[in-house]
């Protein structure tokens, strides 16, 4: 007995392809479609990199410095803020593989003649004035007024993660404050608008790890400048000597030093290879055998070597090379002091609550509409839309009846989810509440439409089922309603916009969380309203066919 | 689809050689057919014979390749337009989660009936259909007679003058199918006409005034059943006479089949039965066993259709 139920359910299941698709196929499509988000799509997909605008009050050599390790940085892509103009991509930027070497590891360690010549082939939309990076009274000059606008103005526009700006007092060397060891040196800003928590963390980390290398370079001139001066000269180059005048001394004519920067201890590493983004390091070791390693890499001169811990000398000059060593290792806490700024944070409240209930919203949104849809197709396998076609009401009047039906149910539906979001998390729906009721309603009149036609191309509640639970949750899925959009690579982005989810996601960000006006959303509403029409259109158009039988 | 003032006043629907191919056969071959004004028209035929196509076509959900469907204006009639149409489908073409009220309401209002008069009539419908009781009850929970009446009683709001109904008895025990046909001499004792489908012999024999039997997208019969019994089969009835051993005598307007234990003789009404058995009587003839059997629709349609099956 218990074989022929079995059989029953084996042959029902054969004799039913929809079933067939529902059991084996569709969970391998979604399998696919997470896999390819997961492995790809984010932020720990290779292809993900995190969007940072830069703007500065005036430009410096320091400045410059950090810029061009930052754009070094596989992981982000930056673009300077400080005029229209100068909205270029790291990716143009560094596409000259002469700009992008001189902006970055050679500029750690050249020395200012070097500093120079990165500034005469800055990017090639910045002008002459402004890369004059050793002029700290720069004619790029921005004030205050600007700065916050230009800021606000990036927000909004939703391209970046994260901005980094620097103050007017931001040095153009690292020594120039140094001296003063209680006060940070260097005050970077971190203007964020709560969106992406892993923007904060990674471009902290980096900065520091820029910081940490400036703050090692300078110890280590430092350092070289004392053995210099008591006669021990090392045939040694310096990372970052470019900030600070090399030693006389050094500069003997077929040195090492002056002649033609010979490698400190590895030939085929440069020294930023070695330090970048190694915050943590113990960059300088030396092993109990009395091997000196750097951050693993052995042969590093005796010179360069911290010493193990031994009894304090009473030798002045033992006592600050050890005093300038210790300061190269102990990180770069005392070099930078990293705020981080949320402008809109006064205004906002939850706001990432109010992105989860469109989120959550355009989701069921979807699912709901095809499911008021799918009684068109339940009244025609009744006989129901036979009776009603036959009555006063034609074609017309059904499926319009229909679809704004499905259109007001869907703007209830998000009111509801975004009401009890006000009631129990806090969002302001009510301070932004025109914004919302035109993302509300476009959303709702391209899904109606959307779910019509899904209706009117299926012939079977069965198969709208099957359909609509495919196309819903992969659209989700790539949309953002399931995962943040920020976490996801551009590619995946831009997949994403082909779903009504990332378009309604976007529109309401704008609204919740960037508190954007109103004239912003005319992108989101065309497409989502232009979707709209034409979907409705088709249904329209094809609709005939529930006439035909 | 053509409007007309009706020519004769109980012509309320006329089909003219209308034909239609649908999923690619020929459903309809030219099919030609008046309805009358208080007329209960019984449409019979195999399945796949082309009834739900013409069906369609008369309600205006298909539309003919060729022919002419017109519904006459009546002259004695207070509207101005041709006669309305109801369509009660097959199935249970009503909302299952609305109650029987809320049925009647939003049918009546796509309609266009709306207010007083749809109150008054929803009222009137729900006594006719005898569904008082159950106004507030959800179509589902009632029972299959009571969804069946609910199911031809949201056609009627708008007091059609052509009423189509496909099958409207399947599934229902006797009572049900006595007070839906009661309904049905009601619409027509108020001149509506109303044609119906079914696979029922036995409603269609004694309930409808004409009969169509169509086979193959054609009208293979048309008239009353006696009619189609004459024109098919000839007389009615028959006088069978059966033997414990061949008989060898003559036997008048007897024919004796071949082991001669059975002999017929067909007559036109059963008053001649008398007249037969005193023919035997002096023919000295006794038979074992004497049958008489009045030829059906089930022989009519046999007849004409065939005993092959058709699907």
């Amino acid at each position: 007995m218990i074989l022929t139920i079995l059989r029953i359910l084996y042959l029902r299941l054969r004799n039913n392809p929809l079933e067939l698709l529902l059991v084996f196929v569709m969970p391998v499509i979604f399998f696919s479609i997470f896999a390819a988000i997961f492995s790809n799509g984010i932020a720990t997909g290779g292809d993900k990199k995190l969007r940072v605008g830069w703007i500065s009050n005036r430009d410096t050599a320091l400045g410059f410095q950090l810029l061009g390790f930052l754009e070094q940085n596989s992981s982000l892509i930056c673009t300077r803020l400080n005029s229209s103009a100068d909205e270029t991509t790291s990716d143009a930027i560094t596409s000259d593989p002469t700009i992008a070497d001189q902006t970055t590891s050679d500029q750690l360690v050249s020395d200012q003649p070097a500093l120079d010549q990165t500034n005469s082939e800055a990017p090639a939309n910045q002008t002459a004035d402004e890369v004059d990076l050793n002029d700290s009274d720069s004619d790029s000059v921005l004030d205050d007024a600007t700065i916050e606008s230009k800021i606000s103005d990036a927000q909004k526009s939703g391209r970046y993660d994260l901005i980094i700006r620097l103050p007017a007092d931001f040095p153009n060397r690292l020594v120039e404050v140094s001296d003063n060891e209680d006060q940070p040196v260097c005050q970077v800003s971190l203007v964020t608008d709560g969106q992406n928590p892993m923007a904060v963390s990674m471009v902290t980390s980096i900065v520091k790890g820029f910081f940490a290398q400036k703050r090692a370079a300078v110890a280590a001139e430092q350092l070289m400048s004392l053995r210099t001066s008591s006669g021990l000269a090392a045939d040694v180059d310096v990372p970052g000597a470019g900030d600070r005048p090399v030693p006389p001394q050094a500069m003997v004519p077929g040195s090492a030093v002056s002649g033609n920067r010979p490698q400190f201890f590895d030939a085929a590493k440069e020294p930023t290879d070695v330090f970048v983004n190694d915050k943590n390091a113990d960059w300088i070791q030396t092993n109990p055998d009395g091997v000196n390693s750097v951050n693993g890499q052995e042969g590093v001169p005796s010179e360069w070597a911290i010493a193990p811990d031994k009894p304090p000398s009473e030798n002045p000059t033992q006592l600050l090379e050890t005093a300038l060593a210790d300061k190269a290792g102990s990180e770069n806490d005392d070099a930078v002091n990293i705020s981080v700024e949320n402008p809109q944070a006064a205004s906002q409240e939850n706001p990432r609550i109010a992105m989860y209930a469109a989120g959550i919203a355009v989701l069921f949104l979807l699912f709901s509409a095809t499911g008021n849809a799918a009684a068109l197709l339940e009244e025609a396998e009744s006989g129901t839309l036979d009776r009603i076609l036959v009555s006063k009401a034609g074609l017309f009047h059904i499926v319009t009846g229909k679809w704004l039906g499905i259109l007001l149910l869907g703007c209830l539906q998000i009111t509801v989810m975004f009401l009890w979001a006000e009631v129990a998390f806090k969002i302001q729906l009510g301070k932004h509440l025109i914004g919302f009721c035109v993302m509300t309603f476009s959303t709702a009149a391209a899904t109606a439409s959307f779910a019509m036609l899904l209706a009117t191309l299926c012939k079977t509640r069965a198969q709208l089922n099957a359909v609509s639970v495919v196309i819903i949750l992969s659209m989700s899925a790539v949309g953002g309603s399931m995962i943040p959009r920020f976490a996801m690579s551009d590619r995946m982005k831009e997949i994403g916009r082909w779903t009504f989810n990332a378009w309604a996601l976007d529109g309401y960000q704008k609204v919740f969380w960037y508190q954007s006006p109103l004239s912003s959303l005319q992108a989101e509403v065309t497409v989502l309203l232009g979707s709209s029409v034409v979907l409705g259109v088709l249904t329209l158009m094809l609709s005939g066919r529930w006439k035909r039988g | 689809m053509t409007e007309s003032t009706a020519t004769k006043s109980a012509c309320v629907l006329s089909l003219e050689n209308v034909r239609k191919k649908y999923r690619g056969r020929e459903a309809l071959k030219g099919i030609s057919l008046e309805l009358n004004a208080g007329e209960l028209l019984g449409f019979f035929g195999p399945n796949g014979a082309g009834k739900t196509t013409m069906i369609r076509c008369i309600s205006g959900l298909l539309r003919p390749d060729s022919g002419k469907i017109t519904r006459h204006v009546l002259v004695d009639s207070v509207s101005t337009g041709p006669v309305r149409l109801g369509l009660v489908p097959q199935n249970l073409a009503v909302y299952p989660d609305l109650t029987v009220h809320q049925n009647l309401e939003v049918f009546g209002r796509l309609e266009g009936v709306s207010g007083r008069p749809l109150r008054d009539r929803i009222s009137e419908v729900l006594k006719w259909a005898s569904l008082e009781d159950r106004a507030k009850s959800l179509a589902k929970t009632l029972s299959g007679g009571m969804q069946r009446r609910l199911n031809i009683a949201c056609s009627v709001l708008h007091r059609p003058g052509i009423l189509l109904l496909d099958e409207p008895t399947v599934g229902v025990d006797p009572q049900s199918r006595e007070r839906i046909y009661a309904m049905l001499e009601e619409l027509t004792a108020q001149d509506a006409a109303v044609l119906l489908t079914t696979h029922q012999l036995e409603e269609v024999e004694t309930r409808c005034d004409r009969i169509v039997v169509m086979d193959h997208g054609t009208i293979v019969a048309n008239g009353t059943l006696s009619d189609l019994v004459q024109q098919t089969i000839g007389q009615p009835h028959r006088v069978i006479l059966r033997f414990d051993h061949p008989y060898t005598k003559p036997l008048a307007s007897f024919i004796l089949d071949e082991p001669r234990t059975s002999a017929t003789c067909a007559i036109k009404s059963m008053k001649e039965l008398p007249q037969v058995l005193s023919v035997l009587k002096q023919l000295d003839c006794e038979p074992s066993q004497i049958d008489v059997r009045s030829y059906g629709l089930q022989d009519v349609f046999l007849e004409l259709t065939g005993r092959s099956l058709r699907e």
